[in-house]
């Protein structure tokens, strides 16, 4: 009697090993766009102003700001005027997330492509010149081209056996292959490529230097020649991290942040570029700024973001030695987007949490010198000619700024809603 | 991996050996001490009045190849007791429990704060003694500050069978197998290896078979 109790024990206790209850998953559904490339390529480049929707990389000319809109292609506005700057043209280019500009030239991704457009004149962009299939081949699906995804937002029930998650990741290979080599938007929700005067923005998937245009995916470095012949695919670096998301340019290097690390890469080959060094930190977004002999990186995270974790802070590294870099120092910040370095100040964007500025006199040891909270800015970036005016991208747009009294106080000029 | 099959026939064994042991070493052979049960080789078991004890109880996995389907559970466990008789004791306690669980192909860590009452009955006297045991609590789930794990507080119960080891010393060792239910409800959000976001509320009942380690002084 007692060994049949045991074993009843035991048989209730055995059925009892899985878990019970539901899933509410909330995704972004994404479903294949197919067009014929050749029609995308051959579209008309210059079009009528429109409203800025989705805006993405931001770039500030001497005279002229460009405006991403998110897949389809670049705004212009003429800001000769800063107090009233005037959209003046859009310029055509399907599926761009991410651009640069050297020189009146803006070098964009577009689908499979890199273009160099020349903007000499802000009212008639010119195509200047394409490299073709630069970051895959073209794929195709029962014989169509495959030239995007379109996202929508999904919420669905899941019952405990629901194999839901197990056919994502089966059934998506041709999502997975795709979007793991086009390149994808930036960790931050607007921000700037650079300025008329060659600053480069710090949260950027394209840059130029050297003659080369270098692109980076989520794990691999796309490098394309720009020389007489125009744009020419030189090499692909398939692998150089994970989650990757930002380059910027220093003298002979390359500083490419991911959520894990920054890593060094020496560019004294344009073409060849080789890694220095590998600095590990926490994971989170990364942007890079180095400066002459140091780096600032700002680490960010937030729950239920694309950046989890709890690591929100600003690190000073010693760069002098590229292949044995130091921390120096660790600050706490809030939530640190991107940065900027005009004069002897460090401006960082807080996002929500507002515009910090460190004096940076000692290069190694930046000390905080104001903090700005009704300011919300993702990025900040100084103005190319005009000294005393600085630029930030918020969750409501671009702002115009003139600093006071060495940045004891920021008076509001003029801002682009949307 | 712990195998299911392999523990339930191990502890199953250990159970059964020790009834028939059991035959030959009951009470009628040993003698009340000073609210124990005293045997012949001075090894006893108290069984009167005030104690204490802590455990440690492991989740034992599913033994599916799939490792989708492998649940993970680490229960830290203290409580305080009271013995009414030779028979039945009464426990309160506090533990600090996770448990991985998996449902739908999503993975959800959960971590608990457990309050719990609870009690015990020995179904023999014998030198190891065998016994059955419940308790119900009430799990509070990590401060909405905590980075990764964000899900509510939860009704919690467990049962069992275990058996207490004799000693001469103030403490005595014991171990169980434990059937422990928790419910929880929470939010966990996913990255997956390009970056997109996938958010997930989950409303869900943690069943899970847990082995117990433990030391109980008086």
């Amino acid at each position: 009697m007692k060994n049949l109790l045991l074993g009843l024990i035991a048989i209730t206790i055995i059925s009892c090993t899985e878990d019970y209850g539901t899933v509410e998953v909330t995704y972004q559904e994404a479903t294949a766009i197919y067009g014929d490339i050749e029609t995308i390529r051959s579209q008309s480049l210059n079009e009528t102003v429109r409203e800025i929707i989705n805006p993405g990389k931001i770039y500030l000319g001497n005279d002229v700001i460009l405006i991403g809109e998110e897949q389809e292609g670049i705004h212009v506005i003429d800001n000769s005027d800063p107090i009233n700057p005037t959209s003046v043209n859009f310029i055509n280019i399907p599926g761009n997330k991410e651009f640069f500009v050297k020189d009146n030239k803006i070098y964009a991704e577009t689908y499979y492509d890199v273009v160099k457009i020349d903007i000499s004149d802000m009212y008639n962009a010119v195509l200047d010149s394409r490299a073709e299939f630069v970051f895959q081949d073209l794929w195709k699906n029962d014989e169509e081209t495959l030239i995007g995804f379109s996202y929508k937002e999904v919420t669905t029930k899941l019952d405990q056996n629901d194999d839901f998650y197990q056919q994502v990741l089966a059934q998506n290979e041709i999502y997975l292959d795709y979007a793991k080599n086009i390149i994808p938007k930036s960790a931050l929700p607007s921000s700037f490529a650079g300025s008329g005067s060659n600053v480069s923005g710090t949260a950027n998937r394209v840059t130029y230097t050297k003659e080369h245009v270098y692109i980076i995916g989520n794990n691999s470095m796309y490098i394309v020649a720009d020389d007489s012949q125009g744009l020419n695919k030189v090499d692909k670096k398939p692998y150089i991290g994970e989650g990757v998301e930002t380059i910027f340019p220093f003298e002979d290097n390359l500083y490419i942040g991911s959520r894990s690390a920054v890593n060094i890469y020496n560019i004294s080959d344009p073409k060849q570029p080789v890694e220095a060094y590998e600095f590990d930190h926490a994971t989170a977004c990364d942007p890079v700024l180095p400066a002459d002999g140091v780096a600032y990186v700002t680490l960010r995270t937030a729950d239920f973001s694309a950046c989890p974790g709890n690591t929100n802070s600003l690190l000073v590294l010693d760069t002098r030695n590229i292949h044995d870099v130091d921390q120096k120092k660790e600050i706490a910040m809030s939530s640190p987007f991107g940065m900027t370095i005009k004069g002897n100040d460090l401006y960082i964007g807080e996002g929500d949490n507002g515009l910090k500025i460190f004096d940076i006199s000692d290069k190694y040891k930046p000390e905080l010198k104001r903090s700005i909270d009704n300011i919300k800015a993702y990025d900040v970036i100084p103005h190319p000619t005009i000294s005393n005016l600085i630029l930030t991208t918020g969750p409501d747009g671009v702002s115009q700024y003139i600093v006071n009294d060495n940045g004891e106080s920021l008076t509001l000029q003029s801002s682009i809603s949307y | 991996m712990l195998r299911i099959k392999q523990i339930i026939l191990a502890f199953m064994a250990l159970l059964y050996a020790q009834g028939v042991y059991a035959q030959s070493d009951t009470l009628d052979d040993s003698t009340y001490d000073f609210g124990a049960i005293k045997y012949d080789t001075y090894k006893n078991h108290d069984i009167y009045g005030f104690h204490y004890g802590f455990a440690m109880a492991i989740g034992l996995d599913d033994s599916s190849p799939d490792s989708t389907k492998h649940l993970a559970a680490v229960h830290l466990d203290s409580y305080l007791g009271w013995r009414f008789n030779k028979k039945f004791s009464l426990t309160s306690g506090l533990g600090f429990e996770f448990n991985e669980s998996r449902i739908s192909g999503f993975r959800f860590d959960t971590q608990f704060l457990t309050l719990h009452l609870g009690g015990r009955y020995n179904v023999l006297n014998t030198k190891y003694m065998p016994y059955i045991y419940g308790r119900l609590g009430y799990g509070f789930g990590p401060p909405q500050e905590e980075a990764l794990v964000d899900h509510d507080n939860g009704v919690n119960y467990q049962a069992g069978i275990g058996l207490t080891f004799p000693s001469h010393k103030s403490h005595k060792y014991f171990i169980a197998l434990s059937w422990h239910q928790q419910q929880a409800r929470g939010a966990e959000s996913f990255i997956d290896s390009l970056g997109n976001e996938i958010n997930t509320k989950y409303d869900i009942l943690i069943n899970r078979l847990v082995i117990k380690f433990g030391m109980e002084f008086r």
